[in-house]
């Protein structure tokens, strides 16, 4: 998740030699007038989405604007985080708008990101007093002690206490002086480096996306993605549809008009010549119905300008078996979900038509707030089975592709009912 | 017969235009969409107007609805709307409550020369033009109500022909029955539906009207 822009030296001597020594130990020390500053804004504002959140007319768009204000906060700890340490840390998302204030409101106040933004700004506050001790232990306290052996130049009578350990000739300074030295060159950058990956590793914990964050950004994505997929197919039906109405069936038809003009100019002449235009205007006018029928199974136009009603009686009439047909869909979804709604019921009663037996089928088409209802019933010898039959199983499939649900119960000799259930938010 | 045709298909336009003259038609204008078809009903007030369904600008249903005015507009304008595919929604929207002078049919129906003829005379004649296939959609939508339980599948017949618009002579050659039976029958039909005498000729159009369940 976190992308460093150049890795981390791992050693004291790559360390020294690179500017990420410096650069850590400025952050580290930033932290400290962070948590005065950014921590108390945060501090501030997450105060006042709690509080804002009952006070009804000023509250509620007082919280979402406070809750915003954490991720403003927030995103120049990321830029800090990038300029210092070159840490990428993709932004967290705020809540979406839910559509009214006082919803926009509510998710301000159960937004997880707020909460861990504002969970960072605490731990850093201990944080940042550690680093208070850590930085001056790794850099100024090994340089006073270098210049030990200096002070005891200079004034012969000094002496220094160390802990339990006194220090009282020029012989034990030099000794501490180089053990001093040492810890500078191989201990003090370790140290910067682990509180420098446990501040990095705060930020990208609390402040980036959270593994599940993550993942429903992801899974959000695909969704989008695969409804552009499947919008886009459904697109390519309806301009397959009207690229042969307009071309192929238009011209077929302007030659069976002219075929059949002939025919009538030809009159009783030349019988031989005129069983051939019959036999060509025939011909032609089986073409036209073969394509008819073809692109009414993609997207009939019908369907585009009256809805699943109107395509359904039409598809009802056509049916061998006896339709009895109900549609009660008091709001259009959309192209996409009408579609498939026609496809399942064109493919259910050609199933039914082949290999049910059935005297009689119910089509009930409903849609319950946000759901699309389909229902096939047929009164069948049953025994249908989506595992066998590559028709149902393109049904599944297609249904779905839309987050749908296809169920189809079909007892031997029971008949079969099929039911689709499609979103249609 | 003075015609106006609609047809953005400049092929087809083309063709029908010829078609109709050598059937002795005088075709005053033949346009590409809806607008168009409207100020030249208005200005030439033909005897009928041949209309395509799907026409420009929005290529669905723009003929249908430039049809259902001229329908409401000029009554005395008949109005045959072909299109690709027939659709009974479609048919019960441009019918109304009144099935004279419209006629809804299969564009190929236009290639059988006579047949397409046959209708658009019957159209121009204040007469009804409706295709089998748009007649056995309705029929199933008025199967639900089912008045014409009461008549003999031979009646149902009579007056599915009767619904396209077919003359005595004509349903009596389709059914390959003589014209005296179809006579017969379509009393019967009249008795059946309880269409009295007094209605006249009408009553032919009342009969079609309760089949057509509109």
């Amino acid at each position: 998740m976190t992308a460093a822009a150049s890795p981390v030296p791992r050693t004291p001597w790559g360390l020294w030699r690179s500017p990420y020594l410096w650069l850590a130990t400025i952050h580290l020390l930033g932290d400290a007038v962070v948590v005065l500053t950014s921590g108390l804004l945060v501090l501030g504002a997450t105060a006042v989405v709690l509080a804002g959140f009952p006070l009804a007319l000023i509250g509620i768009p007082l919280s979402r604007w406070a809750n915003r204000w954490v991720y403003g906060i927030a995103g120049w700890e990321r830029a800090r985080a990038r300029v210092t340490r070159g840490q990428e840390v993709p932004a967290l998302v705020p809540p979406p708008r839910a559509g009214s204030a006082a919803k926009d409101a509510a998710l301000a106040v159960k937004d997880p990101g707020l909460w861990r933004q504002f969970i960072y700004y605490v731990v850093l506050f201990w944080a940042a007093i550690a680093w208070l001790f850590v930085v001056p232990f790794a850099w100024s306290v090994p340089l006073v002690l270098i210049g030990l052996p200096a002070y005891y130049s200079y004034f012969a009578a000094a002496q220094a206490q160390l802990g339990p350990f006194v220090i009282d000739s020029t012989t034990r300074a030099s000794v501490v002086a180089v053990l001093a030295a040492l810890f500078l060159l191989f201990v003090s950058p370790l140290m910067i480096r682990a509180a420098s990956w446990f501040d990095g590793w705060l930020v990208k914990e609390l402040l980036g996306p959270s593994e599940s964050g993550v993942l429903a950004e992801r899974v959000h994505q695909l969704v989008q993605s695969r409804q552009q997929v499947v919008d886009s197919v459904e697109a390519e039906r309806r301009r397959m549809e009207r690229d042969l109405h307009d071309g192929a069936q238009q011209r077929l038809v302007s030659l069976a008009m002219s075929l059949g003009r002939a025919k009538n100019r030809l009159g009783d002449k030349e019988p031989a010549v005129r069983a051939l235009i019959e036999e060509a205007h025939s011909e032609a006018m089986q073409a036209i119905a073969e394509i008819r029928d073809l692109t009414r199974g993609l997207h009939p136009p019908v369907l585009t300008d009256r809805g699943l009603d109107a395509a359904l009686s039409a598809v009802a009439a056509r049916s061998p078996v006896p339709v009895q047909l109900r549609v009660d869909v008091p709001v259009r979804p959309s192209l996409t979900i009408e579609s498939i709604a026609y496809f399942v019921v064109t493919e259910a009663l050609a199933n039914v038509a082949k290999y049910a037996e059935a005297a009689q089928v119910e089509v009930l088409v409903i849609r319950e707030d946000d759901v699309l209802r389909v229902e096939v019933r047929d009164n069948g010898r049953g025994g249908a089975d989506p595992a066998r039959g590559s028709g149902l199983r393109g049904l599944a499939d297609r249904v779905a592709g839309v987050d749908g649900q296809l169920t189809v119960d079909s007892p031997p000799g029971g008949g079969t009912t099929l039911i689709a259930e499609v979103p249609c938010g | 017969m003075r015609v106006v045709i609609a047809e953005d298909s400049v092929l087809l336009r083309e063709g029908i235009v010829r078609l109709l003259e050598e059937q002795n038609c005088v075709v005053v204008a033949a346009v590409g969409d809806g607008n168009a078809l409207l100020t030249a009903v208005e200005e030439h007030r033909p005897d009928v107007c041949v209309v395509d369904v799907r026409m420009p600008p929005t290529f669905t249903d723009e003929g249908l609805r430039a049809a259902l005015v001229i329908r409401d507009q000029f009554p005395e304008v008949g109005v045959l709307v072909l299109s690709q595919y027939v659709e009974e929604r479609y048919a019960s929207e441009l019918i109304g409550g009144n099935p004279g002078g419209v006629g809804y049919l299969l564009k190929d129906r236009v290639a059988d020369v006579d047949q397409f003829i046959d209708g658009l005379r019957r159209v121009a004649g204040g007469g009804a033009a409706l295709d089998p296939e748009v007649i056995s959609q309705l029929l199933v939508r008025s199967r639900k109500a089912d008045p014409l339980a009461v008549l003999s599948p031979r009646e149902q017949d009579v007056l599915r022909a009767m619904a396209e618009g077919k003359s005595n002579a004509g349903i009596a050659q389709a059914l390959v029955v003589g014209e005296g039976a179809v006579e017969k029958h379509i009393s019967n039909i009249f008795l059946k539906l309880q269409l009295s005498p007094t209605d006249g000729e009408h009553r032919r159009v009342l009969a079609v009207l309760r089949y057509l369940g509109t």
